[in-house]
């Protein structure tokens, strides 16, 4: 358990650390970039569905009231790895990118009735890289422009459970990070040109609240709902000049975060077969920012079988799940101005116990297009692995008193 | 059987763990790859930035001026003659002479560098010794504070010619040199030099005539070679020849009209210098300067150059320069240098750096001064156009700059 909690510890660094963007996607030029929409490790492979899912092992990132399900100390971390094919406008690039994206701990109150949690995950990101050659003066010059960054959360959730049926949640968010764009001139060395480096970064730190629900209807079947305001990051804005000159008294610049809210339903169809759908959307066309004119929407369903036996001596099948899925994600963004940029994805996940009863590995692969040739000047085919990784322990269990 | 299971669990779930660290591992190396887009696919192509260049002429400041005159007894050369609007004469000081001889005969030598002259028309000028009256020292002596402290009793006499220092004698090169020989007074003058009680040892005086149209450059006493000498024909023991280096010199440049306005001007005994500030304000802030090249153009008329050339200085003003003559430079700035000959007609300083502190704004564009590297050497002089004298040939900036997109 101190070993595992300690690589998923070191992977936050590794989270936390910055990095240089190499990858890229090119839909993620425009205001904070693409934003990332992670339920659990168990809903990517059930197309993302999960607003109405509460499991026993599986930290819900969006829907602070599925926190209450959980029994135990917990403590995950997710990874992801990306690879992307894109195409258009004549061009043909693969790409690949692996990188850890989030981390909470989750502790229960009061079993069942009160559950805390904190965590990191990132709401979007900035990853692009075009170059390009010219001249100044009849004298040649490469040109590259790369842009990195994202914003990123720190949460801190409360769920409690005020009836047997109901659980509420809140979630307390940070948003920080920086966005960058680097725009690199090279001269060839006996042109006698200084080279250019210019870096602009915005800086920010801004918060923001989100809430959920779930509502038991029937046995078996569960409703979710979230709600997050919009926000408003204040950023500060300063440009470094070939790496030592550094402008900071520059006007800073409000970035903008869209209302958010989701709706989904899962049923129990059985014991072992778990149906669900949601529904969310950011809410872009109130802010109208960078390109993001119309609302994010996503529209997912998907299934999970499993065993969900407890028993000791159940077999790893028993207590295993396979997992399936199909999202249609249409991001809000319009390239070029009049045409939508859709996302469409198939998913396949699973997952297995680590230990008995208390830990969990997920697993989830998703394949899909963003952004069509038809429509789009590029089209990005991308495969994605998630993996999530749970482990939890009895922290301050009370045995019977004799 | 049922030890069998837990076992098979036990390898099983240690199979998990470690598939766990490998994969954690591989995220935390974040491994990637990189494969930039073409720009024809940039959404924005405002995103992208720009290179340009530009020339900057408009001057918010343009000023030459002159600063206290420079001694010049520790330079290398010695002027004697009249050029344009400046008079040269040369003082020399010997120390005191043996007196265990009797000096029968006394020979002044001065070795020739070169000449400021107008074209190749030849000329000549008498130049006189005199016995100088009053004390000075080479280190502070000039034209403007030695006065007229000198006999007119002529104690040598010698023809200057406007001829060039080197010349050739079969398959030899020889250095002229311009010899005067004294006459009775001029030899009493430097046997008086034997008694050191005396205390009226102040050197001679080599003045020139009105017919002077030109300056001609001897060595001084500073140099390593052909320093000024006397050759004493003397008599001890035996008749012997001995030369005399001289102890001190100095030449004393007057200004008999002030210099022409207009040019900016550069020259090393007046102190003349000048000032010029740009108007940056068309370069952006957030510009990167590639590169930044102060170009002058030489008044080649205005101009007195040697075959061996002209160096020039660039100082960053600390502070707003306060006419006639107030100046502050930044001692933090490495000032630059600049190597000017007679073929020369555009000088061009690469000051990127300083551009680009001025524009970002981390320091202050106070303009820069110009000034000669070599205080109190020669005569020589350099002019560049300014607005006054051609608003087309003025000073100015030539500026390679790119700028980004305003934000990410």
């Amino acid at each position: 358990m101190q070993k595992l909690i300690s690589i998923i510890l070191l992977g936050s660094v590794s989270f936390l650390s910055p990095h240089e963007a190499k990858a890229q996607s090119f839909y993620s030029q425009r205001g904070v970039g693409l934003t990332k929409y992670f339920v659990s490790g168990q809903a990517v492979g059930m197309g993302g569905v999960g607003l109405a899912v509460s499991d026993r092992f599986s930290f819900n990132y969006v829907n602070p009231a599925a926190l209450v399900g959980m029994p135990a100390a917990f403590i995950s971390g997710t990874f992801t790895h990306e690879a992307l094919g894109l195409s258009g406008s004549g061009q043909n690039a693969d790409i690949s990118n692996t990188n850890f994206s989030g981390v909470q701990f989750h502790l229960p109150i009061k079993r069942d009735r009160i559950s805390f949690a904190v965590g990191l995950i990132p709401y979007s990101k900035i990853e692009y890289s075009f170059s390009g050659s010219g001249s100044l003066n009849n004298t040649p010059l490469t040109e590259t422009l790369s842009g990195a960054g994202g914003v990123n959360n720190a949460f801190l959730s409360l769920a409690f459970r005020p009836f047997d049926r109901l659980s509420i949640g809140v979630t307390g968010l940070l948003y920080f990070g920086n966005l960058r764009s680097i725009w690199r001139i090279t001269f060839a060395e006996t042109s006698g040109l200084l080279n250019t480096q210019q870096e602009n970064t915005l800086s920010f730190t801004d918060s923001n609240f989100r809430v959920g629900a779930q509502f038991e209807a029937l046995p078996g079947w569960r409703l979710g709902a979230v709600y997050s305001p919009s926000a408003s990051l204040n950023a500060d804005q300063s440009i470094l000049l070939i790496n030592i000159l550094e402008l900071t008294d520059l006007p800073g610049q409000v970035l903008k975060i869209p209302a958010a809210y989701g709706v989904g339903t899962s049923l129990f169809l059985g014991k072992k077969l778990l149906v669900g759908a949601d529904y969310y959307v950011e809410r872009w066309s109130d802010i109208s920012t960078d390109g993001f004119v119309n609302d994010g929407k996503r529209f997912s369903i998907g299934l999970e079988y499993s065993g969900r036996s407890t028993r000791i001596n159940s077999s790893l099948f028993s207590r295993s799940a396979i997992r399936l899925g199909f999202f249609v994600r249409d991001l809000g963004l319009e390239v070029p101005v009049g045409e939508s940029v859709k996302e469409v994805f198939g998913t396949l996940g699973v997952g297995f116990p680590l230990r008995w009863s208390a830990s969990r590995l997920d697993f989830g692969l998703e394949i899909g297009q963003r952004g069509s040739l038809d429509n789009n000047p590029i089209k990005e085919n991308i495969v994605r692995i998630t993996g999530a990784i749970t482990v939890g322990e009895a922290w301050f269990f009370r045995g019977a008193r004799r | 059987m049922r030890i069998r299971r837990i076992k098979r669990r036990l390898i099983f779930q240690g199979l998990f763990y470690r598939l766990a660290i490998l994969i954690l591992l591989l995220a935390g190396s974040a491994c990637r790859e990189d494969s930039p887009l073409d720009f024809t696919v940039l959404d924005d192509p405002a995103e992208r930035g720009r290179v340009d260049s530009t020339g900057i002429g408009s001057l918010l400041l343009e000023e030459s001026f002159r600063d206290t005159i420079t001694a010049n007894g520790r330079g290398p050369f010695l002027e004697i003659g009249k050029f344009r609007n400046l008079s040269s004469r040369i003082l020399l000081k010997f120390d005191t002479l043996p007196d265990t001889f009797r000096i029968n005969g006394v020979t002044l030598f001065l070795d020739t560098n070169t000449l400021f002259t107008e074209g190749s028309s030849k000329s000549l000028f008498n130049a006189t010794v005199h016995r100088v009256t009053a004390d000075w020292q080479e280190s502070s002596v000039t034209g403007e504070n030695f006065g007229n402290a000198y006999d007119p009793a002529i104690l040598a006499e010698a023809r200057i010619l406007s001829t060039a220092a080197n010349f050739t004698s079969g398959d030899s090169v020889g250095i002229e040199a311009v010899r005067f020989d004294f006459n009775a007074t001029g030899r009493s003058v430097v046997s008086s030099w034997q008694d050191s009680t005396r205390g009226d040892n102040f050197g001679i005086l080599v003045d020139f005539d009105a017919q002077s149209r030109f300056v001609k450059e001897f060595f001084s006493e500073d140099g390593l070679f052909s320093q000024p000498r006397l050759e004493l024909d003397v008599t001890g023991t035996v008749r012997d020849t001995i030369l005399r280096v001289a102890d001190a010199d100095a030449f004393l440049l007057t200004m008999d009209e002030p210099f022409p306005a207009g040019p900016l001007l550069i020259e090393d005994i007046f102190s003349s210098q000048a000032v010029i500030k740009f108007d940056l304000s068309s370069i952006p802030r957030q510009a990167t300067i590639n590169r930044a090249l102060l170009q002058l153009e030489i008044m080649t008329e205005e101009s007195f150059l040697k075959e061996s050339g002209y160096s020039i200085r660039l100082e960053r003003l600390a502070s707003p320069f306060v006419p006639p003559s107030t100046f502050e430079i930044d001692s933090t700035f490495i000032s630059l240098t600049s190597f000017l000959d007679r073929s020369t007609r555009t000088v061009s300083v690469p000051v990127t750096g300083l551009v680009q502190f001025w524009t970002a704004g981390t320091v202050e564009n106070h303009g820069i001064l110009l000034r000669t590297l070599n205080p109190g050497r020669d005569l020589s002089r350099v002019a560049f156009h300014s607005s006054t004298t051609s608003p087309t040939r003025a000073p100015r900036l030539q500026i390679d700059f790119s700028i980004g997109s305003g934000s990410p």
